[in-house]
């Protein structure tokens, strides 16, 4: 048999794998297997609420794009307080009001350690021009796995400018709550809220204030049926509450 | 126009590139990975990697053809590695007139694995020379060559079945 053109690799292929219509696509399993939340796909009974949540959400997206364009991401400046290189966008986790002061709080990630993936967060109250002194956080941390305790951090802010003692942390996207205990017994609950598909990692975060000047005990991750998902204890808490103090955990020991 | 993104590809344009495609890459993985149901499971698993890998495409090549680069690669993992060998036996028995598609997958499973894939590429996926040369990792002039060479491994074959 001689063959003088190509066109039988057509016929060859046709017949090797047929077409396949019978099967469907399935984007919520890509995104299941991927870890990223469809949380914009909102069924047509919610999208009348959507509407109203988007004008509110514009609203806040414009105070937020003014926070950032001020502020430039202080954290991503030149000088002493810069933070690693992010391997991604910067997006905004959350925006919010404590006791009458605004802060908004972003988050990114960074491949700068060679050793592992990490998660930077910085809360910024509103009008803070940078890092010094007026109760912005910035932290570095592992992506929290499943059932290892994760990091967090407390701040206070300037004395006088009313801005309250708070917490910054990123847990298991499964830790819907977390709860704080105080040394003396007082426990403290906050929601946590899910990173932005933005940031492609199945994380929550949470940022929450705190009443007076607080010893922290322990803060524990807990999933919506109240079960704990991991918890970090402080050792060693230094420094009261002066005028921007903060520490990370694991607190410094000195 | 152009899929190229500056900084990371979104989930909206995965989504975009998923749904308008999806026979095409299932095509294209059943036939690495040797059946529909790891075929499937690699364009699932392929898109899956884009995604969490978006925020790490910088834009050096399209984001389609980086797509096709994260199925293939998702495909070559899920292939059954044992390589078949040409049916010798299938081949005698083969006439012109009515060839076994056993046969004709002797075949195309017999060449090498670049020739398979550019095949793949070009015919189920119908890709141009230049993605082609992307997905593969390869020089752009190095895919026309290697079409050329399963062409002709292919006839060859064909022209040796006995009558």
């Amino acid at each position: 048999m001689t063959i003088q053109d190509d066109s039988f690799i057509g016929e060859i292929l046709a017949s090797h794998v047929p077409e396949r219509p019978e099967i469907a696509p399935d984007w919520v399993n890509v995104l299941r297997r991927a870890g990223v939340r469809e949380r914009w796909r909102l069924k047509r009974s919610r999208r009348r609420m959507l509407i109203v949540l988007a004008t509110i959400l514009a609203a806040m997206i414009v105070s937020v794009l003014a926070v950032s364009a001020e502020n430039d991401w202080w954290f991503l400046r030149d000088g002493p307080f810069k933070g690693p290189a992010p391997a991604g966008e910067v997006v905004v986790v959350a925006i919010g009001t404590w006791d009458g002061n605004g802060w908004t709080l972003a988050a990114y990630r960074t491949n700068a350690d060679p050793k592992q993936e990490n998660i930077c967060e910085a809360l910024t109250p509103e009008g803070s021009p940078g890092p010094q002194g007026s109760g912005p956080m910035f932290e570095c941390a592992p992506i929290p796995a499943p059932s290892e305790s994760f990091s967090f951090a407390f701040k206070t802010g300037p004395k006088g400018s009313g801005f309250p003692p708070y917490v910054l942390a990123v847990v298991q996207d499964e830790a819907v709550n977390v709860r704080i205990e105080l040394t003396d017994g007082e426990t403290i609950e906050a929601k946590t809220t899910p990173a932005p598909a933005e940031l492609g990692l199945p994380i929550r975060c949470v940022a929450t204030p705190l009443p007076g000047c607080p010893n922290l005990e322990r803060i524990v991750a807990l999933d919506d049926q109240n079960n704990v998902v991991a918890q970090s204890s402080v050792l060693h808490q230094p420094g009261g509450c002066n005028d921007g103090t903060g520490w990370k955990l694991p607190p410094p020991t000195n | 126009m152009s899929d190229r993104v500056s900084a990371t590809a979104s989930v909206n344009e995965l989504e975009r590139l998923y749904r308008a495609g999806f026979h095409r890459y299932l095509r294209v993985a059943e036939a690495i990975a040797g059946n529909p149901e790891s075929g499937l499971d690699a364009v699932q698993e392929g898109f899956a990697r884009a995604l969490r890998h978006r925020l790490d495409f910088r834009g050096e090549a399209q984001v389609s053809t980086w797509v096709w680069t994260c199925v293939v690669n998702a495909a070559k993992t899920a292939r059954p590695q044992r390589e078949s060998p040409i049916d010798e036996e299938a081949l005698e028995a083969a006439t012109e007139e009515s060839r076994p598609s056993s046969v004709l997958q002797s075949l195309i499973v017999s060449l090498p694995e670049r020739q398979r894939l550019a095949l793949f590429l070009r015919y189920y996926a119908d890709l141009d020379y230049r993605s082609i040369a992307e997905v593969l990792g390869v020089e752009i002039g190095t895919v026309g060559a290697t079409l050329n060479k399963a062409h002709a491994a292919l006839r060859q074959q064909l022209e040796e079945v006995p009558k």
